[in-house]
């Protein structure tokens, strides 16, 4: 068994600094994740701060400066996000860059990277205390476009939709993105106070993976943090409800395809051991091209093109979603609650269980191969408070029983059934 | 058969390169360190290649539209059953795509590399279409294509193709239309099958973790020698003009998205590449994130973070897209015209085409990091008739003169549409 590979440092409170080390990768890639429990009155503007905070620094504060820097750099990437974690709102930056030894002029390419996000973090351009008013206006409408872009993917849509109603007055329940009209009061002033109190307040953590040393960040990161005001707050990254209480929502809009979305209750930890018979039983029932729901309500009732279930480990959640014709959509809904029946009653073979895990085990075993596949798996286990090794995770999903899986099934309890549909009980036939 | 190994020195990079006495061409490319492989097994076939004939048919048929990719659909059928049977034996993640110039079969694995290889040369090799397995198919793929026309940023792009080209079949959707797919039977696609799935006709590419022995014998026992083919696929006569400079369509959308596209002139192998790496330098000298159009349009609120250009390439068609979310579209392709003809006055500076070469050449390298990547890469490379590490090359060898000399004929105003997806009217 491979060894957890990740290196854990503290480099400040509150501030750790993660590495992957792997030859295999020829670039390397630094991110700083600053996180903070998700909140309707705060998810808003901490949304905003890294849209501002990668348009520029105090030694370099022009954008278009700013982009020809990167771009000299062998088309260094400046990367900014927000994701949900459990009940928290995780803002991230990054720098991402090729190797070293591919530089045609032998620029310490790797040492920029980490000078660069240092600064991209830590010395935004600020005037009188405060963010530029164009920056912050700027960002606050491509914020405001991002958000009333969601509908664009339907898919997408309808599960954040979805996500949205079956954990409505958790923290969870909250768009990691925040809300146009929260978006619009942000100043340039509140967005900088609030900037201060994520520099503060959120637990960050650094992680580093690339072929390179990853020394030459740490010691850039772990200075420029050293020189920064920490009072870190205590909060938990996630919790778990175990009561499900059926809801139904449906929105209506003008698409051709109708979109189901089944939202569960596993009421089961991302720390939990039993979160791997979980996973496992989510495989065998909507994980695969071999699973239970692309085989009856794909393949044999040629319903849908995707039918599919998958896990929200760090809520206890499952969603199973599928694109289906208007006149379907009690078909398929019965279809794909008459498979999970099917699981409960352990109406499936040693075959289909063995097959559920070989699948497994392979997208675990698979997951070095991808630098960013590498970041994302070591800073949730960072996050749930484990130390498992992909490697070590598809041994213990080799080892789960068929009771274990049964049981897990047997847990998930149906929480909100979520539907985009047309306009009109009508179907919408046309387009232009 | 002759092995050939390709060796990179300054890259340090190498694969192996043969093609075997089947017909088929093969790249095997081991990649240390890694704990998966990644296998692509395609065929120079895709939804552009609606008319065509071998030597041994009379006529050239014209089938209809979305052929290539109900194929692809079907071939995991077997008469013993699906293919993604076989594969969850092994565990491997497989699966298929079909582009605008080809369809490839792929599965990528960490374990038990021999078998799942094994399966994937079989079922490819091995059709099997009834009239019943046909018809089932027609429900899944016309939820595929429902599926996408509800997608503004599929549609934005094919409303695009639509408006560049004229007869084309680029400007057609790859899967089809619900109608289309109507008429295909198990017939016509044991046809298609027979042309396009001649080994000289395919490619096999893997890369990442595996034995290279291991998997020239499985390529020795699995490979079904196959007689030479001749395809001819009959050429329009697409001329430079556009159909049409405005496509507008209504979909579910907060905020208007938008494709500006420049039809350029196709060309072939080297010529090709050397075109798509210096149109990519040209866009982004003019509109890429570090230039002051990008700038003005941002400041002004005219774009977003969603902005973004590509070349748009393959058998037979070249394009580039400038594409995002506007609230007003046409003054963006409006200001791109304006930004194009002061480049034409004042010339393209030649520390702008240095820096964006750089950047080029990082995205390159990027692409050999990942198995699938280079699996890719090495198929793509060889329908493009061009070698694997030319790209990198090339991108690092442009200069300022080569630029100056491609947009004295590219991104021409009169060979240039837009396309709009507006939101609904209530």
């Amino acid at each position: 068994m491979e060894q957890f590979n990740c290196r854990r440092t503290r480099i400040g409170d509150g501030i750790w600094f993660n590495s992957v080390v792997d030859g295999r990768y020829k670039t390397n890639r630094i991110s700083v994740s600053l996180i903070l429990p998700l909140e309707r009155e705060t998810a808003s503007v901490n949304a905003l701060i890294p849209g501002v905070l990668r348009k520029g620094t105090k030694s370099c504060p022009d954008f278009t400066e700013f982009s020809k820097k990167l771009a000299m750099f062998y088309g260094m990437r400046v990367g900014y996000g927000v994701t949900a974690v459990g009940d928290c709102q995780v803002m991230t930056l990054s720098a991402d860059v090729i190797d070293d030894s591919y530089a045609l002029n032998a620029e310490p390419l790797l040492k920029e990277a980490g000078r660069i996000l240092a600064e991209v973090v830590l010395e935004p351009v600020m005037e009188e205390g405060a963010f530029r008013e164009t920056d912050i206006e700027l960002e606050k409408q491509s914020l405001i476009d991002l958000i009333e872009s969601e509908i664009n993917e339907k898919r997408y849509y309808a599960l954040n939709r979805a996500m949205s109603v079956l954990c409505a007055g958790e923290p969870a329940g909250v768009n990691k993105y925040g809300y146009i009209e929260d978006v619009k009061k942000i100043s340039p002033r509140s967005a900088a106070e609030a900037y201060a109190g994520l520099l503060e307040t959120a637990r960050i953590e650094v992680m580093f993976v690339g072929c390179g040393d990853p020394n030459q960040a740490k010691q850039i990161l772990e200075q420029a943090f050293s020189e920064i005001k920490r009072n870190p707050r205590r909060f938990d990254v996630f919790t778990v409800k175990k009561e499900a209480v059926l809801k139904e929502e449906t929105d209506r809009m003008n698409v051709a395809q109708s979109k189901l979305v089944l939202g569960f209750r596993t009421a089961v930890r991302p720390d939990d051991e039993a979160i791997d018979a979980v996973r496992l039983m989510l495989a065998l029932y909507g994980g695969t091209p071999s699973s239970k729901l692309f085989l009856n309500v794909r393949e044999k009732m040629s319903l849908c093109y995707y039918c599919a279930a998958r896990p929200n480990v760090s809520k206890g959640l499952a969603f199973v979603d599928c694109g289906v014709e208007h006149q379907n959509i009690e078909k398929a809904k019965a279809e794909i609650l008459r498979q999970l029946d099917c699981i409960r009653n352990g109406e499936f073979t040693e075959e289909e269980l063995q097959h559920a895990k070989l699948s497994m085990v392979n997208s675990f075993r698979s997951v070095g191969d991808s630098a960013g596949a590498v970041e994302g798996w070591y800073l949730s286990q960072v996050l749930y408070g484990t130390q498992n090794s992909p490697e070590a995770e598809a041994e213990k999903i080799a080892g789960i029983s068929r009771d274990a899986v049964i049981q897990a099934a047997v847990n998930m309890k149906l929480d909100t059934v979520y539907l985009l549909t047309a306009e009109d009980d009508a179907e919408k036939g046309g387009k232009a | 058969m002759e092995y050939q190994t390709v060796r990179d020195e300054k890259l340090k990079e190498s694969y192996i390169e043969y093609t075997h006495s089947s017909g088929l061409k093969v790249f095997l490319y081991p990649m240390k360190g890694y704990s998966t492989a990644y296998a692509l097994f395609g065929t120079k076939y895709g939804s552009i290649d609606t008319c065509f004939k071998t030597d041994s048919d009379d006529d050239f048929i014209d089938v209809p539209e979305g052929v290539a990719h109900f194929l692809e659909h079907k071939l995991f059928e077997s008469e013993e059953g699906d293919a993604f049977t076989l594969f969850a034996k092994t565990g491997a993640s497989a699966n298929a795509f079909t582009s605008f110039d080809k369809t490839c079969y792929l599965f990528s694995c960490a374990d038990h590399f021999k078998e799942s290889f094994g399966y994937l040369l079989s079922f490819v090799q091995d059709p099997y279409f009834t009239a019943q397995t046909v018809q089932k198919e027609q429900g899944i793929i016309g939820q595929e294509i429902r599926m996408y026309d509800d997608e503004p940023n599929w549609r934005v792009f094919f409303n695009l193709l639509t408006a560049l080209y004229h007869k084309h079949p680029v400007r057609i959707d790859i899967a089809g239309t619900v109608d289309s797919i109507a008429r295909i039977d198990d017939k016509l696609l044991y046809r298609c099958y027979h042309t396009f799935y001649n080994l000289h006709n395919m490619v096999l590419a893997v890369a990442g973790n595996f034995d290279v022995d291991e998997a020239m014998a499985v390529i020795d026992e699995k490979l079904k020698p196959a007689a030479a083919i001749n395809i001819e696929r009959k050429t329009v006569d697409e001329p430079l003009t556009v159909a049409k400079h405005d496509a507008v369509q209504q979909l579910e959308v907060a905020i208007p998205l938008f494709n500006i596209g420049f039809k350029e002139q196709p060309e072939s192998r080297m010529a090709m590449l050397k075109a798509e790496i210096e149109l990519e330098i040209l866009m982004k000298v003019i509109a890429g994130s570090g230039s002051a159009l990008y700038r003005r349009l941002y400041d002004s609120g005219l774009i977003n973070d969603s902005f973004e250009c590509e070349v748009h390439s393959g058998r037979g068609y070249l394009s580039c897209i400038f594409g995002g979310e506007s609230k007003e579209p046409r003054r963006v392709y409006e200001e791109l015209l304006k930004e194009i003809e002061h480049f034409r006055k004042e010339g393209i500076p030649a520390e702008d085409v240095e820096r964006v070469k750089r950047s080029v050449y990082g995205k390159a390298i990027r692409g050999l990091n990942d198995v699938d990547d280079v699996a890719n890469l090495l198929v793509s490379s060889y329908f493009e008739g061009v070698g694997v590490f030319d790209l990198i090359h090339t991108a690092a060898g442009v200069t300022p003169a080569d630029i100056e000399k491609r947009f004295s004929f590219s991104l021409q105003a009169d060979r240039s549409a837009i396309s709009v997806i507006e939101p609904v009217k209530q």
